[in-house]
């Protein structure tokens, strides 16, 4: 009995353990990133086009699923175009690393929560955290969510290129922390690029980097700058905080964002920044003791972040920064606004100071010190569109309908015009022998309207002080000249209007 | 020879003493109206007088926090739209308050040169304007001028209060003013769109009429 009880309980562990990744067909959701939109929505692998994480250490092309707890100790290989999904509240712990070397792929995403987590261990020396393998460039490595850690073995990138070689690294969003081995990049380059050139994408996530000795947080390693070799660095979101590496004997000290030292001794140059946009970027290049940060553009935050303790963070003029509704700042250092905090949701810790402007909860904040004494409030006035138009359900040829719109209330410049439709034949058919028919006219105001014509156009501009503009056209329906009428009988046929707002021309009516 | 250089060391230790002394006395002591520093007073015995004052400063910054709405919806089934603006921690000098006025309509500002509309207005991108009132206490007004006053906060009320109605005994002032932002009489709403504009609202700190104090209007 106690060994059934065991099984049961066992089974519902396991059971409960994969209930995070499972959508509700039995598939597994993620969180897809769009660049086109910079936008991310759900989307779900059904049942069958993953794999489940267990041993494997050799993973080809197509999408793996990490959806329980799972320890790997010897170093995995990407071999293809991998997708790895971090299910929420799993953790993938790569003792030895992952290598993604040039010419494969690695795009890892996350679910609702991020809380899905993959992490590395210390590789052995000459491999990336997540990577190159010896004396490898990177393939390209793809993070748009989830929880990710990784750390390089010495001469290597957490994230990026081993010993040697550059690292092709991107970043959409996630929580990613990364630390360099010796004299390599926290997210990029290994020691000495020799063969190919780095490059960094960030446009989302919380990114932590920090170089090895001598490396960049976020660029080249040690020696990366030989041959002017700084990497190609873009952020255009995210909350950034990058720490270059200390200097260590003859190998000078990395930047924070840009390239490693130098073996003469030399530091790393800072990248040029002008280009960052909507992002937080916090810096602390080798040689610096302290971490400065700044607001580039109009960075919206949509994760929990934190300034830490001694850190200063800028809000320049000009600059805005947006705590999105449900997210909480924590300051704990100093942050000072000389432009625009808007703060929709929390902020705690050390109040922010400076003469910029607050809007909070919605409101614009003007206190003693406010740069700007004036607070405009914008007005919004949402005004819908509307009409009637009365379409007449019957009419004898030989005699007259009405067509009219009522209340007609378009944007400015447009009208509403009634047609008849473009596909009317103009003909009534014999009841009973549908191949006879008679051909007819339609007339408005005297003019023949043909199909596809215009019966009626009402300009809104026309509305008075008590009425809003409408019109009315009346419609002669008659019997076609050259129309021969050989059978006596009933005959019936339907002509259809068409109702559109159109831009106002020169004519009135099209 | 060790002599002269103990007398050098000597000398040099006592005037790097008395700079300092005379350093913090400056920065604490000289009367910002007279621009002179009081001494202190050496009483010995058998001094005449045995008194001395002492002159005690204390220094209170101006404060006070200004709320505006950063965006007012006009609903469109009524036509209108409220606003508060409220001022609180209001501690200026005795005789001034603190004054919000509105004092712009669909303000823009092209290489440092900010035009302005005169009548309130609210308008498409299309071309479509719709004119409307703003509503101070009990008076309509339409366009922009030097005595729309929205909200006037004296200093020394002593009136903050919290969620409760509680007085909170801060010492400081408050209050608000409720804007109502109306179709104007007669507008007649001929087109569809999305209507937008702003007005801007400034802050002054300003005597209080009456006072005896010079008139220092901020900005």
């Amino acid at each position: 009995m106690r060994k059934i009880l065991s099984i049961l309980l066992a089974l519902s562990l396991a059971l409960s353990l994969s209930v995070p990744a499972l959508a509700a067909s039995g598939g597994v959701t993620y969180l897809a990133y769009h660049a086109a939109t910079g936008e991310f929505d759900t989307q779900t692998k059904a049942e069958g086009e993953y794999t489940v994480v267990t041993t494997q250490t050799i993973w080809t092309t197509g999408w793996y699923v990490v959806s329980a707890d799972v320890e790997i100790s010897t170093r995995i290989t990407v071999s293809g175009d991998v997708h790895l999904i971090l299910a929420d509240d799993c953790t993938l712990k790569a003792e030895k690393g992952i290598t993604v070397n040039s010419g494969n792929s690695l795009t890892i995403y996350g679910q609702e929560s991020g809380t899905g987590t993959l992490t590395t261990g210390t590789p052995d020396d000459y491999y990336a955290g997540i990577g190159g393998g010896s004396n490898q460039s990177s393939g390209a490595i793809t993070i748009n969510g989830g929880t990710v850690t990784a750390t390089g073995g010495d001469y290597c990138a957490g994230i990026g290129g081993s010993y040697y070689d550059a690292g092709t690294v991107t970043i959409n969003g996630g929580t990613v922390t990364a630390t360099g081995g010796y004299f390599a990049a926290g997210i990029g380059g290994g020691y000495i690029e020799k063969n190919n050139t780095t490059t960094v994408t960030i446009s989302g996530g919380t990114v932590t980097a920090t170089g090895g000795y001598g490396g960049a947080g976020i660029g080249t390693g040690n020696r990366g700058n030989q041959g002017s070799r700084t990497g190609t660095i873009s952020i255009t979101g995210g909350f950034v905080a990058a720490t270059g590496g200390t200097k260590l004997g003859k190998y000078g000290a990395g930047a924070a964002i840009g390239s490693g030292g130098n073996y003469s001794g030399s530091t790393g140059a800072e990248t040029d920044k002008s280009n960052f946009s909507d992002a937080v970027v916090l810096t602390k290049p080798g040689s610096a003791s302290t971490m400065t940060g700044a607001v580039y553009g109009s960075p919206t935050l949509t994760a929990d972040a934190t300034v830490p303790s001694g850190i200063s963070l800028t809000v320049a003029e000009g600059a805005s920064l947006t705590i999105d509704g449900g997210v909480t700042l924590t300051n704990n250092g100093a942050i000072t606004n000389s432009g625009t905090v808007i703060n929709d949701g929390t902020i705690i810790g050390n109040p922010i100071t400076g003469d910029g402007t607050f809007i909070i909860g919605g409101n614009i904040i003007i206190d003693e010190n406010s740069k700007n004494q004036n607070g405009a409030a914008s007005l919004a006035h949402e005004v819908a569109p509307a009409y009637t138009v009365t379409i007449p359900a019957s009419v004898t040829l030989g005699g007259t309908a009405t067509v009219k719109a009522e209340d007609v209330r378009v944007d400015y410049g447009k009208q509403v015009v009634v047609r008849l439709d473009g596909g009317s034949a103009l003909t009534v058919a014999l009841e009973g022998d549908a191949s006879e028919t008679l051909a007819y006219t339609v007339s408005a105001n005297g003019q023949k309207v043909g199909a596809g014509g215009a019966v009626l156009a009402v300009n809104p501009d026309d509305a008075t002080e008590t009425a809003l503009a409408g019109g009315s056209a009346t419609l002669s329906f008659a019997l076609a000249q050259e129309a021969v009428v050989k059978y006596s009988g009933s005959y019936t046929g339907t002509v259809t209007f068409t109702v559109s707002v159109e831009t106002v021309s020169t004519d009135g009516t099209d | 020879m060790k002599k002269l250089l103990s007398i050098v060391l000597a000398l040099a230790l006592a005037l790097s003493l008395s700079v300092t002394a005379f350093a913090a006395g400056d920065d604490t002591s000289t009367d910002p109206d007279t621009g002179t520093t009081p001494q202190d007073t050496t009483i010995n015995y058998g001094d005449d007088d045995q008194t001395g004052n002492t002159t005690v400063n204390y220094s209170v910054a101006p404060t006070y926090t200004v709320t505006i709405p950063a965006s007012v919806t006009i609903d469109s089934a009524s036509k209108s739209g409220t606003a508060t603006v409220s001022a609180e921690g209001v501690k200026v000098a005795k005789g001034k308050q603190v004054v919000v006025r509105l004092t712009g309509i669909n303000e823009t500002t092209t290489n440092g040169s900010t035009t302005s509309d005169s009548e309130f207005k609210v308008k498409t991108t299309e071309g479509a304007e719709l004119k409307y009132t703003v509503k101070i206490g009990t008076t309509d007004i339409t366009t922009v001028e030097a005595s729309n006053t929205v909200l006037t906060v004296a200093s020394g009320q002593n009136n903050e209060k919290d969620e409760n109605e509680n007085n909170l005994n801060t010492g400081a002032s408050a209050g608000s003013a409720s804007l109502t932002f109306a179709l104007a009489a007669g507008e007649v709403v001929k087109y569809a769109g999305a209507y937008s504009g702003t007005v801007t609202f400034t802050v002054y700190v300003e005597d209080v009429p009456g006072s005896d104090t010079n008139t220092n209007p901020t900005p």
